[in-house]
Parts: C-alpha cells; structure tokens; sequence
C-alpha cells in the first residue's frame, strides 16, 4: 500500500535516487537509550564567529591566561591552547572569508561556490563511532537563524557549522525549547494537544511519501530541495515519537522568544544535559552566524559584531576581545559543569573534548592564520592539559586527527592535514 | 599603493551631457502623464540586430524553488479567501542577490515545524468555518475524498497526476482509520495538502509525469510569482492547459494583464521594500527615535511612491524628484507639510525645495542614519549601491575607520569627513561616498529639515567625481537623474528580483537596452516592466 510502513530500505533506495548524501542515520534510526557501563567518549565543537586573538604569550604549561581566556582559570588544568594553526582551505583570492572561515573549520575542505556542497564535517564522521547506541547520532544547536548570503556564496555557508556531506548542511535547531522537547521529551500529550499530535505524525508520513512521489517525476538532475525537505520532515517525524526520558533530570523547559544571551546560556544547559545523560556524545554549537550583526548590548558592546570586527583602531580590538571573552566565560562555565559531574573514577571532563574556535583569526583582516583554537577536556586520558601548544602555520585539520584519534576512532587524513598533533 | 581598489575606479554616474534626462533637467511633472496604453501585442523585438547573442541555458542547479515567506502568505490568502500573514510565525527570509527570492536557504526542522503547525491551523479554521466543503454532507468521505483533491488541485497549481489523485482523495479515509473524526481526518487531510512539496515548492515535472502541457503550467507560476508575488489565477492556468501560454502574443497580453492587475501590489511592495531597504526600517539604528506608526507611515510613504509610478505609468527618472509623495497627519507634521488631518495616507502634490524625490523620503534618510546622528558616509553608500548599482567594498584591511576623535573638540561633520580625502586607501571611494551624503545634510537624522546643524548652517554643495556640482540636494537628485546608471540599475535590480538569481551577461544586454529606452519621458514604469518580463521571462 502506498501508506505503508517507512522502511529503512525505501528511504535508502530514495537517497540513492537523489544521489549525493547518504550518510543520514539519525533520521530514522533512533536507538533507545542504552547507558553503557563503560565510560564514553564525548567531543563538543563550539565556533565564534567574526575572529577571536587570544594567545598567551608564553607556551608551555606555565602560561598565563589573559585576555579573553581569562574566566578559564578554573579549568586551566584541563586546558590545551593551541596557537599558530592555519585554516589553508579557507584562503581564497576570491571574497567570501567569512563563509569560507565556517564551512572549512569542520569539513576541512574549500567549499564548492555558489554551493552548498562541501565534503562531510568531523563532527559526522566521528558521531558514526562515538554516538553508536546513543539516542541521537549528534546534535547541532545554532544561537542564531539566519545569515545572509555573502558574496555570491550560498547563505548556509555562513550558517551551518556542520554538514552532511555535498549539498546537506546538518539540519540545526535554534530554538532552545525545541530542544528541550527532543530531549526530555513533551509531557503526555492530552485532549487537542494529543489529537493534534497524532494528526501531525500521519501528516508528516504522507508528504514524506509525496516527497518520494515528486522525486520520480521532476525535471532537471539536481533535487537538493527535496533532499532538505525529506530530511527536514523526517527529522521532525523521529522528535514526536515520544520515549521515555525518566531517566534525564532536566531543568525548567525554556519559554518562547528569549533573548540571545539567554539563548546562548541555554543552550549550553541543554547540551550539559544532552551528554550528561547520555542522549548522545557529539554535538556543534555555532555561537552566531559567519558576519552576524548580533550586538552585545547586554555587556556594554552595542552596534554590529560583524561592523565592530572591521574597526581596526585599539578601541575596535578591545571591543572584539570583550565579547570573545564573554563567549569563553560561557563556554567555561560549560565546561565547570562537566567538570563537576563525577563520572567513573573522575568526572566528565576527564571523558570529553571539548573545542571552542573560530575560522578567523584577525577578523578586521580576514586572515585565517593563526585561527583561534583552545581544548577543553582530557579525551579519556589521551589529552595532558595545562598547556600551550604553538605551531607555525601547520594545518588547522591535523587538530582534527589527533582529536579523532584521542577519542579511539583512527584516522591517518582529514582535510588538508599534514599529520596529527601530539596532544599527550 | 592601495589606490587600485577594485569598484571605485570608475563610478557609472556623473558624465555630464552624456545621458541626458528626459525633457531636460527638471521635468517635475505638476499634472500626471496620461497612462499609456500599452501595446498588447508589441513583440517589437527588444534586440532587433541581435548583438546580446543567444540565450544561455538555465543552469540553475535548484529545480525545486521554495515560497519566500511573503509569497507563502499571498498564496495562503488567494487560496484560503483569507487575509492571513501566517509567515510571522516563521523565521526570516534569506536574502541571496539582494532579495529573498534570490535567496537558497534550507529547510530546518524549525521551519518544516513552523509549515506543519501554519498548516493545521489553517485546516483547523477552515473546516470550522461556514463555507467549508463537505459541511452540509457531514464531511463524509464520499464528499471529503473529492474536495481534498480539488483543493489539492488549486494548491499545487496544477492537475494531479493520476497517482496523486488517488492519493489525496484517499487521505480523508487513511486518516480517520487512525481514530480521528471524519471533520479532524478532512482538515488533517487539508493541511498535508498545504505541508506537502507539491505546495511548498515549484518545481518542473519531467516528461515521466502523465500531466499536458507541464512546462505551461510551471510557465503560469513563473510568471505570478515574479509579478504578483502570489499564485496563477484561473485565467492564467487556462492558457496552461490549453497549451497557449507560451505563445508570443497570448505571452504579451498575460504579461500585460498582469501588471496592469491589482495584484501586482503583491509584487511591487515585496520588490521595492527590498530594493530601497525599507523591509527592516523599524530595526534601523535611528528608529528608536521615532514611534512605531510613524516608522510605519514612512515606509508606506515610499511603498505607495513608487506604487504610483507603476500604476500611473510614470517615468522612473522622476523617483528622484516627483513633485508628490504620499502622507498623513503625523507625517506632515514630521516633514513640515502643509497640516492634515487625517492619518490615512493620501497623495500630497509638494511645493518647494524641501521635499520631493526619494533622497527626501524618511525611510531612506532614517535607516542610513547612526543611533545619534546622520551619516552622510551611509547615504552615499545606500545611493551607489540601491540606485546605481555600484556599491563601494568594504574598507581596506586594516584601516582605521572610526573618525570621530577620540579626545579633543569634535568637528563639523565636513571637517571630519575630509580626513577620508587625505588617505589614498580611503579616497578612492569616499570622493563619490562622502559628497552625495554631505549634499543630504538638510536632512536630520529622522528626515526632518533642517537648516543648522550643532556647528552652524549647513553647506549642501559638493563636486562629485565626474565634475558635477551641485549647490543642494535638489541639484544632486537632478545630477542624479540625468545619470542613465540609475534606470540601467532598477532595471537591473528588477530583473534580479523576478529571475530570482543574477542576470546573465546576454540578459544584462537586454536589460541596458531596455532600460535605455527611459530616455523618452513618455516610456513609465508599467513600460519597462512590461518590456522586462516580455524578454526575461519567456522561458
């Protein structure tokens, strides 16, 4: 029957048909919760945008943090700074930094203009082993909706941090209370609520078969459309499939249209609680969008981020590093949180990596040397900590080696890398 | 040894004598042009010796185009019968090209949520409602099966292939073995309808699929959505399915009918809110200097500005310098027209120096404004990108762009903007930049007149880079005018929002060409969108 049941095989045979991206897994195959006994491995990649500098002026273990690292200090023994590291894919003679700065961060490859095509992020490669057994293969949270389209290249360069592979960014939430409901899940809906419920997921079932009807009869050969639409549906089709969460303490679910700070904050709760109760073990977090206007009013630095970081006077560069260093602020209270979760014989930021950096190191210059990069977390005992690591201009993607290979998944390339980094 | 930077060597205006505007330099029409009837059949070709070369082919890589959200609520509101902006519970449009039809966004699981819960809302509403379908048959199955595949019929703007008829009309039945009630299985049957890609997105079927005439039918929505902002209506999907639409002089006379439509407003607020910038006025950093409803009423001032040009068929030399706008009672206040009373917009004939033109107008003057002062840097910068076409890059890397002093006694803004003269790296783009700005000094930082500034009485001449000088800024809107850059660049920046992409090199041949045409004062608005659509979207 047409409306049959949504077998794994249909939707492969349907990304066949469509062709460029078959790595979906969490659309569908959502696993219930299985809290290993052993301990698991979790990486985290948290990106501003816009440029951060911040290198300390000593390497070593005995550095001292300044500047925007300063609210580190209580993590400093799990922390890896790691300076001189150059984002090559990103360098163009053609415009389009910015977009270019986000794409190539996680997928270690030039993307493709106008786009969007772009090879598969580490993030995705790692999920498939770290996230096995988890309810979610990943999750992707944006503090921010929508870029604008720079300089010709298509707008999701500017927007997604992680990607799929060809012409699929990872779907993305940015909307904390969404997330909340696909992770602890929605109270048992009841009465309207209810009815309204599981008239959604037959609604949702039926244009997933429209869109497999469509695909067979459209003109043209490239339907990335209908892909994004597809997985779009489907992503929303696994979030109503409620399951039991008892076992996650959550806190209060957010409410509707919360400020940005509020947004950042939250989302960083939700992620806490996400790897804490082990939903899943890899997630990005794109702190605002490549160019983002977003204004930091709400610590004194109004106007444009994207206008202040081309401000090249002392003022501007002070201005940059205040809302840099209110991002680490939140990223290290993050990390405290992990820190303070025992887990094992020691607590969950002995288990994690945990990366914060950006694609652009001198935003005001566009430049992509000497990027902004710092860990947090010793990987399960792969990583020392305590250190400040400098390198002169060798490639950002080996970092991602030796991440990957620091949390048990082997890898020799990634990207544009030249060899791995020795974290120990 | 930054000189050289690329987009300000040669700006497209000031050649004076070059392209002259049409009757000489100050036509101010008093009395309304007659509107022009307009040819139904003019096929004249637009590129008779042919020197713009063949057509390239489409190679768009995205089939599948999604509603932009303004699109969404047109459509929702041709098909529903209702006035309804479900879109404002959806997240903002992309922009891509400079509009959100240029945009490619992706569909989110945010926005697949916000199309699911629009989309029940609406079917909820629907089959409570007085006229709905079915109601007098207790929404049996026999009657739902039917009117859930006509609708879907309207909605996706074409006939169903066979196995989508059997697929919506079977809808209300598979919902209601579900345990929903038959009026809940119809109006979950509605709302998969308004969910569905078919609706979502225009797309181009393949020869596989068993409908006549598919390419006319895709055709239709081409055009409505490039000229209405909405659906096809009845008339146009009967040219599709008779197989006529495509022919040149059935073409001409849709395309004419059309524009001529009421329901070209749809199109022409989308367009010109985008084109001027006027879409996000009440987040300019001044607005907070003004209430909402006057913000408001500045936006509508320009949107029915250029409404008129359309709809009456006027030269679009003349946006710079009509001798009319459109005001209520607070805005007359807050230009110093003579008192209204009323604070429904009206048209206003304008007398003086003071008003008159888009430059005049608030929702410019406003959103190129800093939080506590105007920026004659912004407005020159908004007239070389909106209205020529030109705009200025980004300062060079790592130049100081701050210029207010840090310490010491603030200068006049001339003053302060002559230090962009004394660098090199700044000069190449501030000679157009600064002087077209500081020429809209009379105009404070919500668009009042004014004649002093905190330093004393305001100087409005300048030389602009061609040799032009002007000595107000009524002289620079008619320096302006006489440029043929700024009809190139509307027609340009038109044919941008209907191809929803850029032009290609042979398009952009036809565009000049047309846009050349402005040169006769009788050739309006209505003219070169006409002409426009005749050789841009035929195909």
């Amino acid at each position: 029957m047409i409306y049959g049941t949504r077998k794994g095989t249909s939707r492969r045979s349907f990304l066949r048909g469509i062709g460029a991206c078959v790595t979906l897994p969490w659309l569908e195959y959502f696993v219930p919760v299985a809290i290993a006994d052993s301990v698991r491995k979790r990486v985290v990649y948290c990106y501003v945008p816009n440029g951060a500098q911040w290198q300390p002026a000593t390497t070593g273990s005995d550095f001292a943090l300044t500047g925007p690292l300063q609210d580190l200090a209580a993590v400093k023994s799990y922390l890896t700074v790691l300076s001189g590291l150059q984002l090559g894919p990103a360098k163009s003679t053609i415009n389009g930094d910015h977009s270019r700065a986000l794409t190539a961060f996680l997928s270690g490859h030039t993307p493709v203009f106008p786009g969007p095509d772009v090879s598969t992020s580490i993030d995705i490669t790692l999920a498939q082993t770290l996230s096995a057994g988890s309810r979610f293969t990943s999750l992707c949270v944006a503090a921010e909706e929508h870029a604008n389209a720079e300089s010709g290249y298509t707008a999701d360069y500017q927007s997604c941090l992680s990607w799929l592979g060809g012409a699929s960014p990872n779907s993305r939430d940015v909307d904390p209370a969404v997330v909340f409901d696909r992770i602890f899940g929605t109270a048992t809906a009841t009465g309207q609520q209810g009815l309204k419920q599981s008239a959604g997921k037959s609604i949702l079932d039926a244009v997933s078969n429209e869109a497999q009807a469509l695909n067979l009869v459209l003109g043209g050969s490239d339907r990335l459309r209908l892909q994004e639409y597809f997985q779009a549906v489907r992503d929303l089709e696994s979030r109503m499939t409620v399951v039991s969460a008892a076992t996650c303490p959550s806190g209060d679910r957010p409410g509707a249209g919360s400020s940005y700070e509020a947004r950042v904050k939250l989302f960083y709760d939700l992620l806490y609680h996400a790897l804490a109760c082990g939903m899943t073990n890899v997630a990005t977090f794109l702190l605002a969008s490549e160019s983002t206007n977003q204004s930091y009013d709400f610590i004194g630095v109004a106007g444009s981020h994207h206008d202040i970081s081309h401000d090249s006077s002392v003022e501007g560069y002070a201005k940059i590093a205040k809302i840099v260093g209110w991002h680490v602020s939140q990223f290290s209270a993050f990390c405290q949180k992990l820190q303070a979760s025992p887990e094992g014989s020691g607590n969950m930021l002995d288990n994690s990596i945990l990366l914060m950096g950006g694609g652009l190191g001198d935003g005001a210059r566009h430049t992509h040397d000497n990027i902004p990069v710092l860990l947090v977390g010793k990987g399960g005992g792969t990583v020392r900590g305590g250190q400040h690591l400098n390198f002169s201009g060798a490639p950002f993607c080996n970092l991602h080696v030796a991440i990957s290979n620091a949390l048990g998944v082997s890898m020799t390339q990634f990207g544009d890398s030249s060899g791995t980094i020795n974290l120990a | 040894m930054l000189v050289g930077i690329s987009g300000c060597n040669s700006f497209p205006f000031l050649h004076p004598g070059e392209h002259g505007a049409p009757n000489g330099r100050s036509p101010h029409p008093e009395v309304l042009p007659p509107v022009l009837p307009v040819d139904p059949i003019n096929t004249v070709a637009i590129d008779a010796e042919s020197t713009c070369g063949v057509a390239e082919v489409d190679n768009a890589p995205v089939d599948m185009i999604p509603l932009t959200n303004k699109e969404y609520d047109l459509t929702i509101a041709d098909l529903l019968s209702t006035a309804v902006t479900p879109s404002s519970a959806f997240p903002p449009d992309a922009t891509g090209v400079g509009f959100d039809t240029g945009a490619a966004h992706s569909m989110t699981t945010t926005m697949a949520q916000g199309y699911l819960d629009v989309s029940q809302s609406l079917a909820a509403a629907y089959v409570s409602s007085a006229d709905a379908e079915c109601l007098d048959q207790g929404f049996a199955a026999s009657c739902t099966a039917g009117a859930v595949a006509t609708f879907a019929q309207r909605a996706f703007r074409r006939p169903l292939l066979p196995a989508e008829q059997a697929r919506m009309s079977a809808l209300p039945t598979l919902y209601a073995a579900t345990g929903l009630l038959v009026k809940e299985a119809y109006s979950a049957a509605l709302a998969t309808v308004l969910l569905a890609p078919q609706f979502l997105y225009r797309s181009k079927l393949s020869e596989l699929a068993e409908v006549a005439h598919a390419d006319q039918y895709a055709l239709a929505s081409k055009l409505s959505y490039a000229l209405w902002a909405s659906m096809p209506d009845s008339a146009l999907l009967a040219q599709a399915k008779a197989g006529q639409l495509s022919r040149p002089d059935v073409l001409a006379g849709e395309i004419d009918r059309m524009i001529a439509s009421p329901r070209s407003r749809g199109f022409l607020r989308s367009f010109t809110s985008q084109w001027l910038g006027t879409k996000g006025l009440a987040q300019a950093p001044a607005a907070s200097q003004l209430d909402a409803a006057l913000i408001d009423s500045l936006n509508e001032e320009t949107l029915a500005y250029v409404g008129e040009f359309l709809e009456q068929n006027l030269n679009v030399r003349d946006l710079l310098d009509a001798r009319f706008t459109y005001a209520n009672a607070s805005l007359a206040t807050h230009y110093g027209l003579p008192a209204m009373t009323s604070e429904q917009m009206t048209r206003v004939a304008i007398s003086g120096s003071q008003r008159g033109g888009l430059l005049t107008q608030g929702s410019f003057l406003l959103q190129t404004s800093n939080p506590d002062s105007t920026s004659p840097v912004k407005r020159g910068k908004w007239v070389l990108d909106r209205l020529l076409c030109s705009p200025p890059p980004p300062p060079p890397a790592g130049v100081q762009t701050v210029l207010a002093p840090t310490s010491g006694k603030a200068l006049p803004m001339r003053q302060r903007l002559a230090a962009h003269r004394a660098q090199a790296a700044c000069a190449g783009c501030h000679v157009a930049m600064d002087p077209i700005g500081l020429g809209l000094e009379n105009y404070g930082l919500t668009g009042q007149w004014r004649d002093k500034d905190d330093y004393g009485p305001i100087d409005a001449s300048g030389t602009l880079p061609g040799g032009a000088s002007f000595g107000s800024a009524a002289d620079l809107a008619a320096v302006l005018k006489a440029d043929a850059a700024f009809p190139r660049c509307l027609a340009n920046r038109l044919a941008t929002y209907a191809l929803r992409r850029a032009p290609t090199a042979q398009e952009t041949c036809l565009i000049e060409k047309i846009a050349a045409r402005t040169s006769e004062q009788s050739y309006g608005m209505r003219n070169l969108l006409v002409d426009l659509s005749r050789a841009l979207l035929v195909n």
